[in-house]
């Protein structure tokens, strides 16, 4: 029986010691269980579902798509409510290591930067202090790009979930990069295809998580020991 | 040399020479402190068979138990303790050198 079990823990003990960071990959590993409700995906797919449903409206002429675009408004909310007080009691409390509270820190850090910066470039591109003529349509967005790009990259950077990366990469080349297109393709339906068929798959895959979620953790009346 | 990584490993703590007990002492190593919930989780077994390995820890001193509540819901808080880091390092680190003493 000792051998046996010398034996197992040999396994698991010999990957510990080939990898130094395996506590480390062992972390993150628990950290995620927070990703595995699919609120996240339902997010991103409503949000680009609701994006893509604006831009039709606005080619169609309609009136006030903005207030489609408000929708995100009530589909977060609801998100983050579900989150709140359905998935994330049923993961457990937990307070996570220095590093990884710091990383959080961060995290917020970056979310605050990613709102505040688009808002002062749009006041300032109103009020004319930023030019947005022809020549340097390009620059703008190319610097909408990469903005993208290094937000969600830093999104995914500290929260080790690769699902934030590729809803930067989506918006990025289904936005901004089809708009570069635009003038020799002589239209942005790609983008718009990209979008909306990155919702669809995020809004399936996040509901079958999360059904799988509430299966797999269903509601405990006691956590006692 | 050898003959002693043989008596150490002959005489390893048992407390925490066993799957399920290494696995709450990894997760309780890397977080601060966590609940109940959060490690039957992670590890996928019964609450009665967590129970069982969080007694024997505690019993040992290698993890702290709190009582406590969340809102109206009793809630049980663990944590390992110095004695548990101790322990626990002193265990991985006679593992490791068993290991490198088999040439593998």
């Amino acid at each position: 029986m000792f051998a046996v079990q010398t034996t197992i823990l040999y396994i698991l003990i010999c990957n510990a010691m080939k990898h130094k960071t395996l506590f480390q990959e062992f972390e993150k590993k628990t950290f995620q269980l927070h990703f595995n409700d699919g609120i996240f995906e339902l997010l991103f797919g409503g949000m680009f579902i609701i994006y893509v449903i604006n831009s039709y409206a606005d080619n169609i002429g309609r009136e006030n798509p903005l207030l489609i675009r408000l929708l995100i408004i009530p589909l977060t909310l609801i998100l983050v409510s579900v989150k709140m007080f359905i998935t994330n009691p049923r993961v457990g409390y937990v307070k996570y290591s220095k590093t990884r509270r710091k990383k959080q820190k961060w995290l917020l850090l970056v979310g605050v930067f990613a709102q505040v910066i688009p808002l002062i470039a749009y006041f300032l591109s109103v009020k004319g202090i930023i030019q947005t003529e022809q020549k340097s349509q390009f620059l703008s967005l190319f610097i909408e790009f990469a903005f993208l790009i290094i937000v969600f990259g830093l999104i995914t950077f500290f929260t080790d979930y690769i699902l934030f990366f590729i809803t930067g990469l989506i918006y990025a080349f289904g936005v901004p990069f089809s708009k570069f297109l635009e003038p020799w393709l002589h239209t942005r339906n790609y983008g718009y295809g990209l979008i909306s068929l990155a919702g669809l798959v995020f809004l399936f895959y996040g509901i079958y998580k999360l059904v799988i979620f509430l299966k797999k953790y269903p509601k405990t009346k006691t956590d006692e020991l | 040399m050898s003959y002693k990584i043989l008596s150490d490993i002959i005489s390893i703590d048992k407390t925490i020479h066993e799957p399920v007990r290494i696995a709450i002492l990894s997760i309780l190593s890397i977080v601060e402190k966590a609940d109940f919930l959060y490690i039957k989780n992670n590890l996928e077994i019964t609450q009665g068979n967590l129970s069982s390995h969080l007694n024997k820890l505690e019993s040992a001193g290698y993890i702290e138990v709190e009582k406590t509540y969340k809102g109206k819901r009793p809630a049980t808080i663990l944590r390992i303790t110095d004695s548990g880091i101790k322990n626990f390092e002193k265990y991985l680190q006679i593992m490791k050198s068993f290991i490198e003493l088999s040439g593998v």
